[in-house]
């Protein structure tokens, strides 16, 4: 074990390097890392030493219209353009067996935003794909989304914020304990489901009270096996209503909750929450 | 060398505008005084949503309130570009793109006007 620990500290100090590379320019963003890694190997199987890596690189490939040339800045100027970004990364060890992370996860973001004093929308499509060192575990997700906001919607001069958001993709049930359970088996498939968020935000001049936020969020399963449906797993929602008070205290309160892939996107537990001292 | 946060139109600018009840009122002079402004949060002001986390809402959020943002401050002085060759859709992106980040600060949004900006006060 001193011996493991020994080559992997020689070995980190020879390598380290978490960020050998990153530039941001203009409509560009790259950042590329490798570092060795000690890694506690698959089913106890006891430590071995890898290395982690990850490249990222997004694009701006178009951006529509311009005022370049011009000395005055236009605030009602539209903002158009077409980004594709991708990200490469996976950790590789000496033994595949004992590699306990994927050998590699690819992810490619396509989208299109365009703002205005209108209003502003974004659409994306993304894929990604994951694989463990063996190539035996092999997993893919498509999905696409799309958002539109307005600031100031109700009243320009209001500062209140509206914005709808659309997702559909592919879901990877592999940890989710309930539907395995529901469906008897540990390996479920993999299915599809579309989700949407409103959130509504208004602000409010009491002496107490900035203002209120409400956000909803509705999940559901496409064409979901029966034994999904009687179990009640084929559609979740989670309703929060938020006041602001003073000094950041707030007074809050949520209905439903999130499926188990999205259950680290919970910020308030079901039922009333304060942040009152 | 890091920005400093001083009484140029930059900063008076960025902090009128934020605090402003006619413009985007997100915090009261009385709570957060000019001199202690500077370090003050984007995820704590107003504007920043609190029941969510989804990336492209904020993404949105920060380019619509960064266009009303640089509206409002052209309400405040007459300002010209820093960079001519810059287009003004470059100049809201910069801006929105600390909207957008709750962890950067006012000093950040005014160091980002003031690379952007030039305000009377600057030869």
């Amino acid at each position: 074990m001193i011996a493991k620990s020994f080559v992997g500290f020689v070995a980190a100090s020879l390598f380290a390097s978490p960020a050998l590379s990153q530039s941001e320019k203009k409509n560009q963003v790259e950042r590329k890392s490798i570092e060795p890694v000690i890694l506690e190997g698959k089913n106890s199987t006891g430590a071995t030493l890898g290395i982690q890596w990850a490249y990222n690189d997004s694009k701006k490939l178009s951006a529509v219209g311009g005022d370049s040339g011009n000395d005055t800045p236009n605030p009602a100027a539209p903002i158009s353009n077409i980004s594709l970004g991708y990200k490469l990364s996976g950790t590789a060890t000496a033994n595949k067996d004992r590699n306990p992370k994927n050998f590699l996860e690819a992810q490619v973001d396509g989208r299109f935003v365009y703002d205005s004093q209108a209003g502003a929308f974004s659409t994306g499509l993304f894929g990604k794909y994951e694989t463990d060192q063996s190539l035996d575990n092999k997993q893919s997700e498509v999905g696409v989304r799309a958002t539109w906001a307005k600031y100031g919607f109700v009243d320009p001069k209001k500062n209140d914020f509206i914005a709808l958001h659309g997702h559909i993709g592919k879901v990877d049930p592999t940890n989710d304990k309930q539907r395995k359970a529901a469906l008897g088996t540990e390996n479920p498939p993999s299915y599809n489901r579309w989700d949407v968020e409103a959130l509504f935000m208004y602000p409010l001049n009491f002496s107490q009270v900035n203002g209120i936020e409400l956000n909803y969020r509705y999940f559901k399963e496409i064409s979901p096996p029966a034994a999904i449906s009687a179990a009640g797993l084929d559609n979740h929602y989670l309703g929060t209503v938020r006041l602001g008070l003073k000094n950041d205290f707030y007074i809050a309160y949520s209905s439903g909750k999130l499926p188990f892939d999205r259950q680290s996107d919970k910020i308030f537990e079901a039922g009333w929450s304060f942040k009152l001292q | 060398m890091a920005y400093e946060w001083r009484e140029n139109m930059a900063c008076v600018g960025t902090y009128k505008v934020l605090e402003g009840s006619n413009f985007l009122d997100q915090f009261e002079d009385v709570d957060i005084p000019f001199n202690k402004a500077a370090n003050v949060k984007m995820g704590s002001l107003r504007y920043y949503p609190r029941t969510t986390t989804n990336p492209d809402i904020i993404e949105l959020l920060g380019l619509q309130i960064g266009r009303r943002f640089l509206t409002l401050l052209m309400k405040v002085y007459t300002v010209k570009k820093e960079n001519p060759q810059r287009t003004s859709a470059d100049i809201i992106e910069s801006i929105a793109a600390v909207f957008q980040d709750k962890d950067k600060t006012i000093k950040d949004l005014a160091e980002v006007v003031d690379d952007n900006i030039k305000f009377p006060d600057e030869a």
